[in-house]
């Protein structure tokens, strides 16, 4: 293992009754990366995501985070540890305030005041600050999207996982959300699940890509998208859909 | 309706889900409408708060010896009842779990009150040492459903298993090898002349009916504004954020079971309180305070006024058992049927409860004032 590995999976493997959502994925991620996992519904990119942050528990295999064994921590636990995560589904406190989400986010490392300051501060940068008092379940699609993504970053995480964190979003919001990923990536390791490939292009370094539970390849946006194999499974079907 | 109280105020995008699907895809229990104007849970209350709460006190405890004994006997039972119904309303409406069984703290405060005070023969220690004893009960209980991720509507289907073993329990004891001390605990029949609580500090002056109403008056009014500002600390903040999103919350890094324990506890102890008042009020105490009857009881009283407000659950008390002694006074047979009627009205009609459902009429009726030219 190379010293500066935040993440890495051995042999981590999920079954569901006879099904593999996960099949024997050993993954490195090196601190201050910017990875984008790409890969066809049902590859098992949320599955790892779910792994990474104990939200489901592997059948094998092990993750290790900062080289420490975290394989069958709570979420709670990885939390503490420093991964955030932004879900593939809307995961938000709806009936409370902006403020009050970034509020939540931001005291389970601070103590209250520095919280509120650092909701604020947030909610300014988003440019959210008009709506601190409007509950969350009333925003715009995208603002949520947005409120969540700070949600997750209010803490400073080491490492921040997105699951398709411009779903819904228009051309706008989108290149937007890019710009916030890159900063965010200036202090944060980060990996995010895409399907859009012009946002990729914006953002990615290096690519993952995943199909049918395992690791097809991993390397730069270009070669990735030049693969024929990839593709193959991914591209050609998208292109032949539209 | 629901959905123009929360969307009242600010922009919103077209497209825009109603508030029941936006429900429905968060998995967010339908906790409560949001009433326009109101200050969130996790504000701190405003001075006009301070004021009625200060209002309504005074009042009380001016009326009091101004009215007589069989007004003030159904008062205080109000207020008493009350407490019960907050500690179940906290738990239901602030932190999303329906404790069904809130009367097996009441039941265990009362009987632990009457069998120390009756083998000591001091009234104040037993007081505290009866919540403690529902207290360190709730703990258990809680800890083994909560850390054992039991899911919340196991979590009601066990309190109510719990209250209603312990009134089989206590209703078994009738013979006279059941005996605590001096006490016997005499089944079915339950206790008879627990103690009246005596002054602490003046242990020959007993508190009379007056007194246990002016007791439950001071208590209610403290727990309720100790609920309120509780809400707005990082720990109440946090049990609102598990009624939300518990994933969500956990992501963030708490551990959401030792929130929830640390509310089921502080809920069991509120119920402790109101079960030792109950055995101090009538002087007695009886399996039917753990029964079938009064847990339901409990969740009528706090669907009727509204569990997403502190006050609610204090009105659907005292509405609700004024109704019951209405009922019963004229002689009306069947106030079980009644009372399941109102509660069908409510379950289908006012779904927020009487207090939340006028704050959102209110509320309506006030921007059409200020649409109005």
């Amino acid at each position: 293992m190379s010293a500066d590995l935040i993440l890495e999976t051995r042999r981590l493997e999920k079954r569901y009754g006879g099904v593999r959502a996960l099949a024997s994925v050993s993954f490195g991620l090196e601190l201050g990366e910017l990875r984008c996992l790409i890969g066809p519904n049902g590859a098992g990119k949320s599955t790892f995501f779910k792994l990474l942050t104990g939200q489901i528990q592997p059948t094998a295999g092990a993750i290790l985070f900062e080289g420490e064994d975290v394989t069958n921590a709570a979420p709670h636990e990885i939390g503490r540890l420093g991964i955030g995560i932004k879900n593939q589904i809307q995961d938000v406190f709806n009936g409370l305030s902006v403020a009050e989400n970034l509020y939540l986010a931001a005291s389970s490392t601070r103590g209250r005041r520095q919280a509120e300051e650092r909701a604020r501060e947030l909610a300014a940068r988003l440019g959210l600050e008009r709506l601190l008092d409007a509950p969350v379940g009333a925003l715009a699609h995208g603002q949520r999207q947005w409120v969540e993504i700070a949600m997750v970053v209010a803490r400073e995480p080491k490492l921040v996982l997105l699951d398709e964190p411009s779903a819904g979003m228009t051309v706008e919001e989108t290149r937007r959300t890019a710009e916030l990923i890159r900063e965010v990536n200036r202090t944060a390791t980060l990996i995010v699940v895409e399907h859009d490939m012009q946002f990729i292009r914006q953002i990615a370094h290096k690519v993952t890509v995943f199909h049918q539970g395992g690791i097809l390849l991993e390397d730069s946006f270009e070669r990735v998208v030049a693969d024929p194999v990839v593709r193959d499974v991914y591209l050609g079907r998208r292109t032949a859909a539209s | 309706m629901i959905d123009k109280g929360l969307t009242g105020a600010p922009p919103v995008a077209p497209g825009r889900r109603s508030s029941a699907q936006r429900r429905a895809r968060a998995g967010a229990p339908a906790t409560g409408a949001r009433i326009p104007g109101m200050t969130p849970a996790s504000v701190a209350p405003p001075w006009w708060w301070w004021l009625a709460v200060a209002i309504a006190t005074a009042f009380l405890l001016w009326l009091t010896p101004r009215i007589d004994i069989a007004q003030q006997l159904d008062l205080a039972i109000i207020f008493i009842l009350a407490l019960l119904a907050l500690s179940m309303s906290f738990l239901w409406g602030y932190v999303g779990i329906l404790s069904f069984g809130q009367t097996a703290f009441f039941g265990l405060g009362g009987y632990a009150y009457a069998v120390l005070a009756l083998n000591f023969d001091t009234t104040t220690w037993p007081a505290l040492a009866a919540i403690l004893v529902a207290v360190l009960f709730a703990a258990a209980l809680g800890y083994f459903v909560i850390y054992g991720r039991v899911s919340d509507i196991y979590l009601s289907v066990i309190t109510l298993v719990v209250t209603l073993i312990l009134e089989k329990g206590i209703r078994s004891t009738s013979g006279p090898e059941y005996v605590i001390g001096s006490v016997r605990l005499n089944g079915q029949n339950g206790i008879p002349s627990v103690p009246s609580l005596r002054l602490p500090w003046d242990s020959s002056t007993e508190l009379f009916v007056d007194g246990v109403l002016y007791l439950s008056i001071v208590l209610l009014v403290l727990v309720y504004v100790g609920l309120r500002l509780l809400l707005t600390t990082h720990f109440g903040r946090v049990l609102v954020g598990i009624r939300e999103n518990q994933r969500r919350i956990e992501l963030l890094g708490y551990d959401s079971r030792r929130y929830k324990l640390g509310a089921f506890v502080l809920a069991a102890g509120i119920a402790a309180l109101s079960g030792v008042l109950y055995a101090v009020w009538g002087n007695f105490v009886a399996p039917e305070m753990f029964n079938l009857n009064q847990a339901a009881q409990v969740v009528i009283w706090v669907i009727v006024g509204g569990r997403s407000t502190l006050i609610g659950p204090i009105v659907g008390t005292a509405l609700v058992q004024d109704l019951t002694v209405q009922l019963g006074t004229i002689g009306v047979g069947q106030v079980t049927l009644i009372l399941g009627l109102v509660l069908m009205a409510f379950v289908l009609v006012f779904r927020e409860g009487l207090v939340p459902s006028l704050g959102l009429l209110l509320a309506k009726l006030l921007r059409r004032q200020e649409r109005a030219p």
